[in-house]
């Protein structure tokens, strides 16, 4: 890989041969010297390579997005029977469960940006997402489950003969065969259903069914429900790919989901919170977020003395 | 290979931008090899990330600069006639103030990106990039050696590179980031 004066061509082509290889495995010390020594040759190599690695990122925008519209939380398959993603917001429990576990429950917890995916005992997958907590108490009778805090995404096996409820403050969601997501807060949740009908449960009223593409915010008194776009809901799962995507969001909102990953704290200054951002960014990169955002709003970037990141109006 | 910020910038911010700079240098600087001065201006955008404000308007001055510099360079070796430096201008090219927004159209147009790869090259950079498969698992999945499967990955890069850098522009596009 070796260049006096190439071609453009013949660039793209080095690079390319790079970009694969960095794709394939980790480089050797020896092959990273090389790769520097000719990306510092000619500024045309460095701009070759920087841009297959862009279109390689821009095409990444495809990852579980089959063609004809299958959305990403269908290519479970069989051996999903439901999905469900669980957000409590960050705050503590304040409901009551419906009923004590009757068996020890699990705990499982993960620390801010951290990720984690298990396979519970029945063949269900649940990945949960940043700052989270879930009990899971499973008997011969039911399977139950108790999102303290955070966001959770399920992929339920099935099993007619013990239902899979998962609890939150504003209510429980019951599997009916079905892929489903739920935002919970201290005392509300939102459910949003992917695929079958899910049943809700919220305070004394009758359980609720809910269908595909809908959904349903709830609280001990009331459950209103609405249709949701099919690009709504594949933002929602970007997390499990450790992504945010931002499509219109407020910074005020986006600032405020992307301090859900990091202990860098972003504030937005109230003269700029309602501009609207777009983009995919790395869950865990707050800092790269606030650059982005400063750089496409043209918004200025300071850093206090504990590390916050202010987004502010330049002067 | 990890993907870093600057990555998803020049994904989101810069490449979309690329097949209108393209027709702007094929108007103003018809007789230079664009793909020269698109390499050179991808450098020194990288170089100038942080400090950019105004993507479009920046990428635009510095490939009006790169190609100052070239036909100034020219000139010394050759007679070219020069084109009116005036009308490089880019007061016609609005500058776009907000992120690009991640819509269903770039979903297809991504889609159609692969679609128009080789059939056994498809099939690589569909499991690589749809699925997500290791390029290890899509050699065992399609019964192919590893140097196989990164030769098919270069390629496609390559090719939608290509692909993706010849798409016009198209209004609905366009006015998803002007909003």
């Amino acid at each position: 890989m070796m260049a006096d004066r190439l071609t453009a061509a013949e660039i793209e082509t080095v690079a390319a041969d790079w970009l694969a290889r960095e794709d394939a495995r980790a480089l050797t010390t020896a092959e990273q010297a090389e790769l520097e020594h000719w990306l510092g040759l000619d500024a045309r190599h460095h701009g070759a390579y920087i841009r297959l690695r862009a279109v390689s990122a821009r095409l990444d925008l495809l990852r579980g997005q089959k063609v004809q519209n299958v959305p990403a939380w269908r290519r479970w398959g069989p051996v999903a029977a439901a999905v469900v993603l669980l957000l409590a917001a960050g705050l503590a429990w304040r409901g009551q469960p419906p009923s004590t576990p009757q068996v020890a429950a699990i705990t499982y917890e993960t620390a801010k940006g951290e990720m984690r995916r298990l396979t519970l005992h029945d063949g269900s997958v649940v990945e949960i997402n940043t700052a989270s907590r879930l009990r899971v108490a499973f008997s011969d009778g039911a399977r139950q489950l108790w999102l303290d805090q955070g966001e959770a995404n399920f992929q339920v096996a099935r099993d007619p003969q013990r239902p899979f409820t998962v609890h939150t403050g504003g209510g429980s969601v019951t599997a009916v065969g079905t892929a489903f997501q739920i935002l919970a807060g201290a005392d509300a949740a939102r459910v949003t259903v992917s695929e079958g009908t899910v049943s809700l449960r919220a305070g004394t009223m009758a359980a609720v069914p809910l269908t595909r593409n809908h959904e349903a915010h709830m609280t001990k008194t009331r459950i209103v429900t609405r249709a949701m776009a099919l690009p709504d809901m594949e933002r929602r799962a970007a997390w499990r790919d450790g992504r945010l995507v931002f499509a219109g969001e407020t910074l005020a909102d986006a600032a405020a989901e992307v301090s859900r990953y990091s202990q860098q704290r972003i504030k937005v200054d109230g003269a700029v919170a309602q501009r609207r951002v777009g983009g995919i960014f790395r869950s865990t990169d707050a800092e790269g977020f606030a650059q982005a955002v400063a750089a496409s709003l043209q918004l200025q970037v300071t850093r206090d003395a504990d590390g916050t990141l202010t987004l502010e109006a330049r002067p | 290979m990890r993907t870093t910020t600057l990555d998803i910038w020049f994904a989101t911010r810069i490449l979309p931008l690329e097949p209108g700079l393209r027709g702007w240098l094929a108007r103003h600087a018809n007789d230079i090899d664009p793909d020269d001065i698109i390499q050179e201006t991808y450098a020194r955008l990288a170089k100038e990330q942080a400090g950019i404000r105004d993507a479009k308007a920046y990428m635009y001055a510095v490939a009006r600069s790169i190609v100052i510099e070239q036909l100034r360079q020219r000139r010394v070796v050759k007679i070219v006639p020069v084109p009116d430096l005036e009308s490089l201008s880019v007061a016609d090219e609005a500058p776009t103030h907000e992120s690009d927004l991640i819509s269903r159209e770039d979903i297809g147009l991504l889609h159609a990106a692969l679609a128009q790869l080789p059939e056994k090259c498809r099939q690589v950079l569909t499991l690589r990039k749809v699925d997500g498969l290791s390029q290890k698992l899509v050699a065992r999945r399609l019964g192919l050696s590893e140097s196989t499967v990164e030769k098919h990955v270069a390629a496609g890069i390559k090719r939608c590179a290509a692909w993706l850098a010849a798409r016009q522009d198209d209004p609905p596009a366009r006015q998803m980031r002007k909003q």
